[in-house]
């Protein structure tokens, strides 16, 4: 059988920098290979050669793109392989769709060799109809932002299919979906490679390719560092790395085992929570013109105890985390914090409470000044908004530096300049910077790397056994919440449906949502 | 419905404003010291005849309480009666009638030009060097912030008087507007590419239009289907306040340019102190304005449909 795209001593640069070096694979028909590696390893790079996209400059002694030689197609060949033999689908179904044009006309877009109007019309709605799209017609005149996220998740699948390509390139096609979404757009990729087509899966997150790949190549910085049979690269990995990466991985891994190498293992020595929980939500209600967000929600958090909350997008889980911030009124009920009256309150009554609340985002960029240097956020923070100026806080600043393993030099740097997972160490030190009593963290790992997201894990884990802080974690990430939770609180339609210890709600779910929620949890150990 | 209910508070609004516009006059004319009568009529120094004055007391109902004063020139406006100038000694109405269109094609003329100037550099800019990208910078900034009457003299210099090839006055064959467009549109120009590029450089590197070469579109397909739009919205936005700019600028266009127009024709009422006049200009341009920041939106609107965030 001979290979769809066969690719032999690939490299690719910029300028200067080679990003890619010595890569070599064979994608074959009814195959899913998948690409592995942190950001900026090339895969995506890789991955964009075989549309003639990457950017840079490509070097190969083969590549092979269904027959042709990608080494010496003129742009206007690569146009006519582009989305009819090859097609790619994106990360971020929102951003990879023109907010501003219907979604029909992204999929007739790619039809230009359909004569009439119509006839391109009619094959968009089929292929709309054929991803599970209900009444296409419709659909099809409406913009991406005015779906839901399945239906702009399917629309976007549609474009990439529509001319029934033989290699369907999936970039990071489920990072940042949560469970539901993840399944939906696997199962459209499974029924490619069971159609006899070739996927070619590029993620950052090797639990996620287990489920479909059959053969997994892990990259790192460039370079292929180990490629094999996915059964066999998961359960017996060879190369250093690969074990570092599938280390990383969160999912069933017991509360506070370290994920990340550099961290060592950390003695757990937990009081038993005693005294009045660190926070207590009683009955939260909360409805936004008719919609019921947030529907009696009540929990507590013991101290040095994590709470998680574990939903779909759109379930209320963080309107949840804004009531309890105090950023939204309840309609209903209320919140204490250290046994006081925090919410629903007048500001100026409970602004020396805030001290014992912090809140930590998934996106630290957008909550950062963008003109404060760290040294400046910090200063900020720990001076309650009075000055700027690290002068005075030198002491107090290294030590929280210190505290998130952030390297001291990085005072005088600006967020822009940091990595994602410097500026969420940032983001912790600058929450931890009022010593509170309780952290809120919405979505905190959610968009790094899985073997960033483990240094963070860790991270929150060791703060929380050195300071007691109690946490209330958000996510959509059942393997990150089974990893960090003591007790869960599953989340749907605005209501808890299921509240337990982590083990039990895992072990033995009640709920039938909870149920169908953990089908889509990967379990490869 | 969403439309309709827009649309209504739009024309809803559009009366309030000129009602207040109206309004402001009224009081404003009040406020001149010494009789209204005279100055309704362009002030002392006008010398109007007492046969006159006696006519615009009785036209303004100047004897009469200041409310019933007030509900007669409102009542007036609603029958868009706006007076004679005194100083043309035509009714108000049919002189913007002669004037309004002239205006209305500048300012249009210079509006269409400097969209298509300000897209074609904010296009060209994205594929410049880092020297060219400065460059143009520094001459949109220029651009955007020379004064028109100097603008205009230096391009009748260059064209006109040295060059020769373009009339500096209207001979009624349409290219004595070409200098008169240009030294409207460039300024405009400069201020809307400055306002494009990044929205358009955001767009072209943002993963939907990674999707679409993906997809098989050419560069050029991806600048007309996806870039556009993106680069169009921030600069629709500021499209109503331009064209009131634009209004303005033709003020001095129109004097630098010897040219018939409603900014020409309001320089004279105000130097003149024509009342009448000046109160159905003002109106006039509030309505024009206006309609131009209804349609702008309207278009958004279109483009960027309402309840879609972001």
């Amino acid at each position: 059988m001979s290979a769809l795209i066969s690719v032999q001593d690939l490299s690719i640069g910029f300028a200067s920098d080679t990003v890619v070096q010595g890569v070599s694979f064979e994608l074959h028909a009814g195959q899913c290979l998948a690409l592995v590696g942190e950001s900026g390893s090339g895969k995506s790079v890789t991955a964009r050669s075989l549309l003639g996209l990457s950017g840079g400059s490509v070097a190969a002694k083969r590549l092979s793109v269904l027959g042709s030689d990608g080494r010496k197609l003129s742009d206007r060949q690569w146009r006519a392989i582009r989305g009819r033999q090859v097609a790619m689908v994106l990360q971020d179904a929102l951003m990879s769709l023109d907010p501003l044009r219907p979604v029909g006309r992204e999929i007739t877009d790619a039809l230009p060799h359909l004569r009439s109007r119509a006839e391109r019309r009619r094959r968009a709605e089929a292929i709309l109809g054929e991803v599970g799209m209900d009444d296409p017609a419709r659909r099809a005149k409406q913009r991406s932002p005015e779906l839901s996220g399945g239906m702009r998740q399917r629309a976007l699948i549609a474009q990439a299919l529509v001319n029934d390509p033989l290699v369907v390139i999936a970039d990071e096609a489920t990072t940042a979906l949560d469970a539901q979404l993840t399944a939906l757009v696997l199962e459209q990729l499974r029924a490619i490679k069971e159609s006899g087509r070739a996927v070619l899966m590029i993620s950052h997150d090797l639990a996620q390719v287990a489920q479909l790949a059959d053969r997994i190549a892990v990259m790192r910085a460039g370079r292929i560092v180990e490629t094999g049979p996915a059964a066999r690269v998961l359960s017996d990995p060879q190369h250093e790395y690969t074990r570092t990466l599938l280390r990383a991985v969160p999912s069933g891994v017991p509360r506070f085992t370290p994920l990340s190498v550099t961290e060592r293992h950390l003695p757990v020595e937990r009081a038993e929570p005693s005294g009045t929980p660190a926070l207590v939500a009683t009955n939260l209600g909360k409805s936004f013109s008719g919609h019921q967000a947030v529907d009696s929600v009540s929990f507590d958090v013991p101290r040095g105890q994590t709470l998680g909350i574990v939903g779909e997008s759109g379930s209320g889980k963080t309107t949840t985390a804004r009531l309890v911030l105090g950023l939204q009124r309840p309609d209903s009920g209320s919140v204490s914090l250290l046994g006081e009256h925090f919410a629903p309150r007048r500001e100026s009554a409970r602004r020396a409470l805030r001290q014992g609340l912090g809140a930590i985002y998934q996106n630290p960029l957008g909550s950062f000044d963008p003109r404060y240097t760290a040294g400046a956020l910090l200063a900020d923070a720990l001076s309650r908004g009075r000055t700027r100026r690290v002068a005075g806080y030198r002491a107090q600043v290294s030590g929280l530096l210190e505290q998130v393993e952030l390297d001291p030099g990085l005072i005088d740097q600006y967020p822009s300049q940091l990595s994602g997972g410097q500026r969420q160490r940032l983001a912790i030190a600058r929450a931890l910077a009022p010593q509170p009593a309780v952290l809120v963290l919405d979505e905190p790992v959610s968009a790094l790397d899985v073997s960033i997201q483990a240094t963070i894990l860790d991270l929150l884990d060791r703060i929380q056994l050195e300071t007691g802080t109690s946490y209330l974690f958000i996510s959509h990430d059942l393997s990150v919440i089974e990893h960090m939770s003591d007790t869960v609180a599953v989340m749907h339609r605005g209501r808890f449906v299921e509240t337990g210890p982590t083990a039990k709600v895992f072990g033995d779910p009640q709920h039938q949502y909870t149920r169908r929620l953990l089908t889509a949890l990967p379990r490869f150990r | 419905m969403g439309t309709l209910r827009w649309a209504a508070g739009r024309v809803g609004g559009a009366l309030v404003v000129l009602w207040l516009v109206a309004t402001a006059i009224f009081i404003g004319v009040r406020l001149i010291p010494g009789d209204p009568a005279e100055a309704i009529m362009g002030g002392p120094g006008s010398q109007a005849s007492a046969e006159a004055l006696a006519a615009a007391r009785a036209d303004y109902g100047l004897d009469e309480p200041l409310r019933v004063q007030y509900l007669m020139f409102l009542g007036k406006l609603l029958r868009l009666d706006f007076g004679t100038s005194y100083a043309l000694r035509d009714p108000v109405l049919g002189i913007m009638g002669q004037v309004l269109p002239q205006t209305i094609v500048l300012s249009l003329l210079a509006l269409l030009l400097a969209w298509v100037l300000a897209l074609v550099f904010a296009a060209a800019s994205l594929r410049a060097t880092r020297v060219g990208a400065v460059l143009g910078n520094a001459v949109e900034i220029i651009a955007a912030a020379v004064p028109h009457f100097w603008l205009g003299a230096v391009l009748i210099m260059v064209f006109s008087s040295t060059l020769g090839w373009l009339p500096a006055v209207d001979n009624g064959t349409g290219a004595g507007l070409v200098l008169p467009v240009l030294t409207l549109a460039l300024p405009l120009a400069g201020f809307l590419t400055q306002l494009m590029r990044d929205s358009l450089s955001t767009a072209l590197a943002s993963p939907f239009s990674l999707a679409a070469r993906a997809r098989g579109d050419s560069r050029l397909q991806v600048f007309w289907r996806h870039g556009l739009r993106h680069a169009a919205l921030p600069a629709l936005g500021m499209t109503g306040w331009a064209f009131s700019s634009l209004l303005s600028g033709a003020v001095v266009v129109e004097a630098v340019f010897a040219r018939p127009g409603l900014g020409r024709a309001l320089l004279s009422a105000v130097l003149s102190r024509d009342i009448p006049m000046v109160t159905g200009i003002a109106l006039f341009s509030a309505a024009i304005y206006m309609v131009v920041m209804a349609l702008t939106e309207g278009i958004e609107r279109a483009l960027h449909p309402a309840g879609v965030d972001s």
